[in-house]
């Protein structure tokens, strides 16, 4: 009589385990309480403000940055929300690659442009917080990091760890969206402890942000096997092969990302060239050094 | 004599002293995250198969008692009488028992091995691949087809009643394939093994590849299963 086989992990399909992928809605309720308690803080945050001392330019400014802020924790919905957050999780690497992008080119930088002032201060005010921000905002160090976290978290090892739970899914959830916010610091920084770069800096800084990455994606977009476990061992959802998806994945991230960072240095590029023709009719009408030292604070604002 | 980080703090608008240790802290800092990067990008190209390699080279596992290729007839998805034994004589085989309503392991196998055979240099490669159905109350013969078809034609669908299922697998060594009680929808799930056996060209299992195996571990082992029994 043949012996039969034996019964362990790998060796049994029981039909109670695992759910077919469906298109109906099922919303994350960790990402919707996260989501609440970023606009819950920042809402409480803008409530010691002083509204009733600030002139129309200031309350102006402050709807535009609520809005920015809101449009920032919008963003980090929408990326770990369903269908992105569970697709991007266990299913494609391609909806993975967007997620990155959405939170390092879309939700971080909203976030800390979205930031007042005082909210800033408050936060570099807690003792433990302070010299650990001052240190991993410079520049070399924050692009150091974003990079280090993002090569680190597409590793097939700690991919494959890491995204079959929920825990280690948030976990790298969290360290791209801090090393995000790092990152974005010297270019919209809102206050002096924290110096943004000057305007042609930040466009080099950007410059080298969209090279760094192509050497990881690179690998995604030319490798001939399959890298990730979790993202071959699941079920096909689309007409594209695991292969397929994942040379989507590292395109994405070289040819989206780095399209993005360049309209961002354009933008960054061309205020600054306008703002250094207004500083130059602001020398030639006007002599006053008051004038001069209100036009540099308005030229801070914009630039 | 060493600071404390509070003391090397400068207090508001000073820089530091040089040579303090928050002046050190961004090198440090950087070049620890520069060697990250380094050493990540390098892991990178790392083999993704991450099944351990046996002594032998093999992926797959060995299979207890090496069961032979049963003279048992199922019926394929044309309608027609398929023999294991003399259908399968003469060609590495894979056989894999699963249903189609199953919401992963079945699919994932089929996906994998088919994923494989599309590899380039795989045309000359090719075994058979039997995919038993566990299920012949939902799975129809049609449905069956052109479930496999969308992984590859060539995949071969049998069928046959769960008595008749039962003895092949029984025969192959393995569980035999269970039917839970019908919710009150219908609705019941279907427990089976998970595993594909590979046999050899004279009919004798050699391996098994339990769910989890990867395109890679099918690439290293299926030219050495082709290549088995050519020698003699």
């Amino acid at each position: 009589m043949t012996a039969v086989l034996a019964i362990g992990a790998g060796f049994w399909c029981s039909g109670a385990l695992g759910r077919p992928w469906t298109w109906e809605y099922r919303p994350l309720l960790g990402v919707w309480v996260l989501s609440g308690l970023l606009l819950g803080g920042y809402a409480l945050l803008l409530r010691r403000e002083p509204v009733t001392l600030m002139n129309a330019d200031q309350r102006s400014l402050r709807r535009r940055r609520a809005w920015q802020f809101a449009g920032g924790v919008a963003a980090l919905w929408i990326a770990s929300d369903w269908p992105l957050g569970p697709l991007g999780a266990g299913y494609l690497a391609s909806v993975a690659a967007a997620r990155y992008l959405i939170f390092v080119l879309a939700a971080a930088p909203l976030m800390i442009l979205g930031l007042p002032a005082s909210a800033m201060r408050r936060i570099l005010a807690v003792p433990v917080l302070a010299p650990a921000v001052k240190v991993l905002t410079k520049p070399l160090v924050a692009l150091l990091v974003l990079n280090a976290v993002f090569v680190v978290s597409q590793l097939p090892p700690v991919v494959d760890t890491l995204k079959v739970n929920q825990l280690g899914s948030f976990a790298l959830d969290m360290a791209w969206l801090v090393s995000a916010l790092l990152f974005w610091v010297p270019v919209l920084s809102p206050v002096r402890e924290l110096p943004r770069l000057s305007a042609p800096l930040r466009v080099i800084y950007l410059f080298v942000q969209s090279i760094v990455p192509t050497v990881p994606a690179s690998f995604l977009t030319f490798a001939r096997d399959p890298l990730y476990k979790v993202y071959e061992l699941t079920p096909r959802i689309t007409g594209l092969s695991v292969v397929e998806d994942q040379q989507l994945a590292g395109l994405g991230m070289k040819l989206v990302g780095g399209l993005i960072l360049w309209l961002i240095m354009a933008a960054i590029f061309f205020r600054w060239a306008r703002s250094e023709e207004d500083m130059d009719g602001a020398r030639e009408g006007r002599g006053n050094l008051r004038d001069l030292e209100r036009d540099l604070e308005a030229h801070e604002l914009r630039v | 004599m060493s600071q404390t980080l509070d003391e090397a703090l400068p207090r508001d608008g000073a820089k530091p002293a040089p040579g303090s240790a928050v002046r050190r802290l961004p090198v440090v800092l950087g070049l620890l995250a520069l060697a990250a990067v380094l050493l990540s990008a390098a892991a990178l190209t790392v083999d993704a198969g991450d099944r351990t390699v046996a002594p032998t080279g093999w992926r797959g596992l060995p299979v207890p008692g090496a069961p032979i290729m049963p003279e048992l007839t199922l019926t394929d998805t044309a309608g027609r009488p398929f023999d294991l034994r003399a259908e399968t004589a003469g060609t590495p085989t894979l056989v894999y028992a699963g249903y189609l309503s199953c919401p992963d392991v079945c699919p994932i196998h089929m996906q994998t091995v088919a994923a494989t055979l599309d590899v380039p240099g795989f045309e000359r490669v090719r075994p058979q691949v039997l995919f038993i159905d566990t299920d012949p109350r939902r799975d129809s013969p049609e449905e069956i087809r052109a479930w496999l078809d969308r992984f590859d034609p060539g995949f071969v669908g049998l069928t046959g009643s769960l008595e008749e299922v039962n003895a092949v697998l029984e025969a192959m060594g393995l569980p035999e394939a269970v039917h839970g009680e019908p919710e009150a929808d219908g609705w019941y799930e279907v427990d089976h093994p998970a595993q594909v056996l590979a046999f050899d060209r004279e009919g004798v299992a050699r391996r098994q590849y339990p769910f989890g195996t990867r395109q890679q571990d099918w690439v290293e082992d299926l030219p050495r299963l082709m290549a088995l029994g050519t020698s003699s």
